[in-house]
């Protein structure tokens, strides 16, 4: 039996070890050794779906014709028989892997087209080319999900990384733990162990755990934090059922409320309509306790199975957070849209991430009035709420006077800051040992981002603490000091 | 089985409308295959990039070949895609 330290509620929990394959091996894997054709077959179906999903939205989404005609020829083509057929027939006769099929369809279709000469049935050519390589993009393993299905009870996954689309398909009637090689207290499969009770062990060497191996998680008891007097305490949540969990334990509101969780757990991007439920069952809930709502945060560790990002060498310095959704207007505006009209019903605010720049605040209120121009043309009711940002980079840290002269609120998010300001990777065992939210230069940059703020807005502007820091003893006190009055957190840890 | 042998005289020839739209319909005839051939090639109908990869310039003769319950229906719902202007 493997002894291991867990982060959860205390206690020991003991089951039998599945290890999910890395991705990193199953990409080798796939290359010379296909899996069965069934097996094939089902990832070419569900990457034919994965690539169909953001055509869809886009078609419904768009006002453009242009644009909707390219969706609209697109969607078809990712139908035609002989795409489709095409490789699933090879998979069948040549029992190779969809990449290869694919490939071996794409050959042919070029064979097809070598003697056309004209321009607009050439271009067709180039579009399936383009979808082709959606399709093989989304094949790639860092999309490939783990196999998650199948699971007996009691089973510990064991995994080297699990990425927050797999966390949402883990079964979590059958798995009473998990073990990860890399990722950290604040990765999206420890939030969700955690909101539903089961214990973690994050940074693991899984190298001597075998498959049906007894594993023992032992969880110390934890002292829940102690906060000062005048402390406000609000809770980190992703959906409407923790929202009630959280104001059930006493909170003073919602200080961040995930929305890419709500994309994770479909197969396409939710529409307005389903968001605006969403948003509204949240604020409902809340009554008149603020709400704060945080715009689409995808990119980095986050990736939708349905929404291939191309791949970044540096994806913690990539397209993410308002980066990401000021690039994808037609996705941002459903969901601003959808906020404005949910404002009716509560203190909704609005909190962008990863901001690092005043343009991207700017652009954003641009966005937002143009949403509101178009529901009061249509009659729809909206409030227009109020908008916050982010502070996780240290550009927005330089920048908070003029960023607080801009909006109505901060939430620090001192998982990011700390990585970008110390440069380090809590997730990488090897520097892990320089992440710290109490590192000088880390309360200096607070204190920066506070008195910025009190400068431009005077002392009643909002800063809030949403990251990890929030909920640990000896960061509470050192943020108290550098003036923070406001931390969300877990509704966990208000638990114990 | 039956066979329809006739000459596309759409002006530029059989394009991508046309064919997005054939391939539409024939994929409504579930049960009855649909086939175009263009001198030695044979696609099916249900394919708008098969259908597009004949290259069908007007004047070009093509054979529409349908085979199952609903044969004529679909003969009479495509043939007209080759001559629509």
């Amino acid at each position: 039996m493997i002894r291991l330290q867990g982060i959860g509620l205390p206690g020991i929990v003991r089951g039998k070890a599945h290890v999910l394959q890395s991705r990193s091996d199953a990409a080798g894997e796939n290359r010379q050794q296909p899996l069965n054709p069934e097996e094939e077959k089902q990832r070419f179906e569900e990457a034919l779906k994965g690539v169909r999903a953001p055509m869809r939205s886009g078609l419904e989404a768009s006002t453009d014709k242009t644009l909707r005609e390219l969706y609209a020829a697109h969607l078809e083509m990712t139908e035609d028989p002989a795409l489709v057929e095409g490789v699933l027939e090879k998979i069948d006769e040549r029992h190779c892997s969809a990449e290869d099929a694919l490939d071996a369809v794409k050959e042919e279709l070029q064979e097809m087209f070598s003697s056309i000469d004209d321009p607009l049935i050439r271009s067709r050519f180039d579009d399936v080319r383009d979808i082709i390589k959606q399709i093989h993009d989304y094949l790639h393993p860092l999309h490939r999900p783990l196999p998650l299905s199948n699971l007996a009870e009691g089973t510990i996954l064991v995994a080297d990384e699990i990425l927050p689309s797999e966390a949402m398909r883990i079964d979590f009637s059958k798995v009473v733990g998990i073990v990860c090689a890399r990722g950290n207290v604040t990765s999206h499969v420890c939030i969700i162990a955690r909101s539903k009770g089961i214990p973690a062990v994050i940074g693991a060497d899984i190298t001597p755990i075998c498959d049906g191996d007894i594993l023992e998680i032992e969880c110390s008891a934890n002292h829940g934090p102690e906060y000062p007097e005048g402390a406000v305490v609000y809770a980190n949540v992703s959906n409407a059922q923790e929202v009630q969990h959280a104001l059930d334990l006493g909170v003073a509101g919602i200080g961040l409320f995930r929305t890419e969780f709500l994309l994770m757990q479909r197969e396409f991007v939710p529409d307005e309509q389903n968001q605006y439920n969403v948003y509204v069952q949240a604020a409902r809930l809340c009554g008149n306790k603020p709400l704060i709502i945080r715009t689409l945060d995808l990119g980095g560790d986050k990736v939708l199975p349905y929404m291939p990002l191309p791949s970044e060498e540096n994806p913690a310095l990539g397209l993410r957070g308002i980066r990401l959704t000021l690039s994808q207007p037609d996705l941002f505006k459903i969901q601003l849209r959808a906020l404005l009209r949910a404002s009716t019903e509560g203190d909704i605010r609005i909190m962008l991430p990863m901001v690092s720049s005043l343009d991207e605040v700017r652009q954003t209120k641009e966005m937002l009035q143009c949403c509101a121009t178009d529901l009061a043309a249509e009659g729809v009711p909206f409030r227009m709420p109020k908008l916050g940002v982010m502070i996780e980079t240290p550009a927005a840290v330089f920048m908070a006077e003029e960023l607080a002269r801009e909006t109505d609120f901060f939430s620090i998010g001192t998982n990011d800051l700390v990585q970008y300001l110390l440069a380090a990777d809590r997730g990488n065992n090897a520097v892990s040992y320089l992440y710290s939210a109490i590192h000088p230069a880390v309360l200096k940059a607070i204190r920066m981002v506070v008195e910025g703020a009190h400068r431009a807005k005077g002392e009643d502007f909002t800063i809030e603490v949403c990251g990890e820091a929030a909920s640990q003893r000896e960061s509470i006190a050192a943020l108290w000091e550098c003036g923070i009055r406001q931390f969300s957190v877990s509704p966990l840890v208000l638990e114990s | 089985m039956i066979e329809k042998t006739m000459k596309v005289t759409a002006p530029g020839g059989f394009h991508v409308r046309p064919a997005s739209e054939m391939a539409r319909i024939a994929k409504s005839f579930s049960r009855t295959k649909i086939t175009i051939t263009s001198g030695k090639k044979t696609v099916n109908a249900n394919s708008m990039l098969g259908l597009l990869s004949l290259g069908l310039k007007e004047g070009a003769e093509v054979v529409i070949t349908a085979d199952g319950p609903a044969e004529s229906d679909a003969i009479v719902a495509l043939a007209p895609l080759f001559t629509v202007k």
